[in-house]
């Protein structure tokens, strides 16, 4: 009885390589051992498989030789594309610059424009300055300070008391400070969108930087626009006031709205 | 019609006769393409490796000592030159992905999708999958039909080698695929019984 096991003898077994007497033997040991009768059924797969290759046609010519035997170096085929080592090399580095290049070129020019959500969340967890700030001195333009203040207050009383939009509410105003200047700010929040005001005297100019400002009708209102990507920024001015608008709506009729109404809230409490 | 080649002829070609290359070129040219074809897995590249080998066997002939069987010796050569420029591409990254896939990959593919799939195709592309050392003895034994003893005289290692070498593509062929031969013999059956009715 053939007791070991003949996994490597299967394929000349089936294919007849074997002399009779081992053929005989493996004929036996297939028929008791389960393990090589599922290689051998295996292994007879592959045969078949393996017998329909066939040799293909040849497209190589003795004209293709004698050029190449008489001009060695050169080849007669044009054979396939490939990239060299040092071309993958190049094209990598190329394509690690391409990104960085982008992430910069992505980082600087996103660092331009007014993050306002990063604002926002700002404003809302910092501490309402609902408390009157007192001020030493009076912006040019005003009595006093407590004119400027009295003024202030009645803006912002109004702002809350009737919101620009329907469907918005004021939600923090305070006394800010941008570029070292006291500046009231006006946060108001939508379902879907937020703007936020800021309106500061005459004497406190607002810089934009590098920005470029062009002046626009905004529905009949004079203003200028400042030149943002994702965001709208509007400058406008009522009697001792100037204000700038920072929305992501780039809905102009809603923009005009907000406009209107600080220009009316300003006229208002100037003429109270 | 084959071309014989005898001891004249190789002769010939170790005395630098044009016509006797040419003879040896003929009679070979098929053999050296299949197996160029087979490991390489497209023409342009099959072309390169057959020109490449009969280039190196026209200068290398005079090295040819007669020990061996002449054709054991060009099979040598053919491998050799196979794995040479197998490993010389290797640096290399093939631009298919851009051009398309290769002639024999469409050519299995349009067939595939017209559900004509001949198994000699598909067959082909399963055995260029193979690793190299499983790839050329099934090369060697069912395109060149070499006895498991010339195999190994080609190779350079025991019969045994060869025999273990072979099971193991047969298995990873029968792996890969057998519901081929499961579909043919059911598509058989199938069309038995249309003939029955």
């Amino acid at each position: 009885m053939w007791s070991r096991h003949i996994r490597r003898e299967l394929s000349a077994y089936c294919e007849g390589e074997l002399q009779e007497e081992l053929t005989h033997r493996l004929r036996d040991h297939i028929r008791i051992c389960r393990r090589c009768r599922k290689q051998h059924e295996e292994v007879s797969r592959g045969v078949l498989l393996a017998r329909h290759l066939r040799r293909p046609l040849c497209e190589l010519t003795w004209g293709e030789i004698e050029q190449a035997l008489l001009n060695p170096r050169q080849r007669v085929t044009p054979g396939r594309a490939y990239l060299s080592l040092r071309s993958r090399t190049l094209i990598a580095t190329a394509c690690l610059f391409v990104v960085i290049g982008y992430s910069l070129f992505h980082y600087f020019a996103s660092g331009k424009n007014v993050d306002l959500d990063r604002y926002l969340t700002q404003v809302e967890s910092s501490e309402p300055d609902l408390a009157r700030q007192q001020i030493a001195d009076a912006p040019p333009g005003f009595k006093d300070a407590d004119e400027y203040a009295a003024l202030r207050a009645a803006g912002i009383a109004q702002a809350a008391a009737e919101p620009p939009l329907v469907g918005y509410t004021l939600i923090r105003h305070r006394i800010g400070n941008v570029a070292g200047k006291e500046v009231s700010q006006l946060v108001y929040r939508g379902s879907n969108n937020s703007f936020a005001v800021f309106v500061a005297p005459h004497a406190v100019p607002f810089s934009f930087g590098k920005r470029e400002i062009g002046s626009t009708t905004l529905d009949g209102i004079r203003c200028q626009h400042v030149s943002c990507t994702y965001t709208s920024a509007l400058v406008f001015s009522a009697a001792r006031f100037h204000c700038v608008l920072v929305s992501k709506s780039k809905d102009y009729k809603e923009l005009a709205a907000i406009v209107r109404y600080f220009l009316s809230a300003h006229k208002a409490s100037e003429g109270s | 019609m084959p071309v014989l080649i005898n001891k004249e002829v190789i002769e010939k070609c170790q005395a630098g006769d044009r016509e006797g290359f040419r003879a040896l070129f003929e009679a070979y040219r098929e053999r050296v393409y299949g197996i160029a074809l087979y490991f390489a897995g497209d023409t342009a590249s099959a072309k390169d490796v057959a020109q490449e080998v009969f280039l190196k066997l026209f200068t290398c002939i005079k090295q040819y000592r007669g020990d061996a069987s002449f054709d054991t010796w060009l099979y040598r050569l053919v491998v050799n030159c196979c794995i040479d420029e197998r490993r010389k591409r290797r640096r290399f990254l093939p631009l298919d992905f851009l051009l398309g896939r290769t002639s024999m990959e469409r050519d299995a593919a349009t067939e595939h999708n017209h559900l004509r799939v001949e198994i000699s195709d598909v067959v082909q592309l399963a055995v260029q999958k193979l690793k190299p050392k499983l790839r050329v003895p099934i090369i060697l034994r069912y395109v060149e039909e070499l006895s498991y003893e010339q195999i190994a005289a080609v190779l350079g290692c025991s019969q045994g080698t060869v025999a273990s070498r072979l099971n193991r593509a047969h298995r990873a062929l029968a792996r890969r695929l057998g519901h081929l031969l499961d579909r043919t013999a059911s598509g058989r059956t199938a069309s038995e019984k249309s003939h029955v009715v």
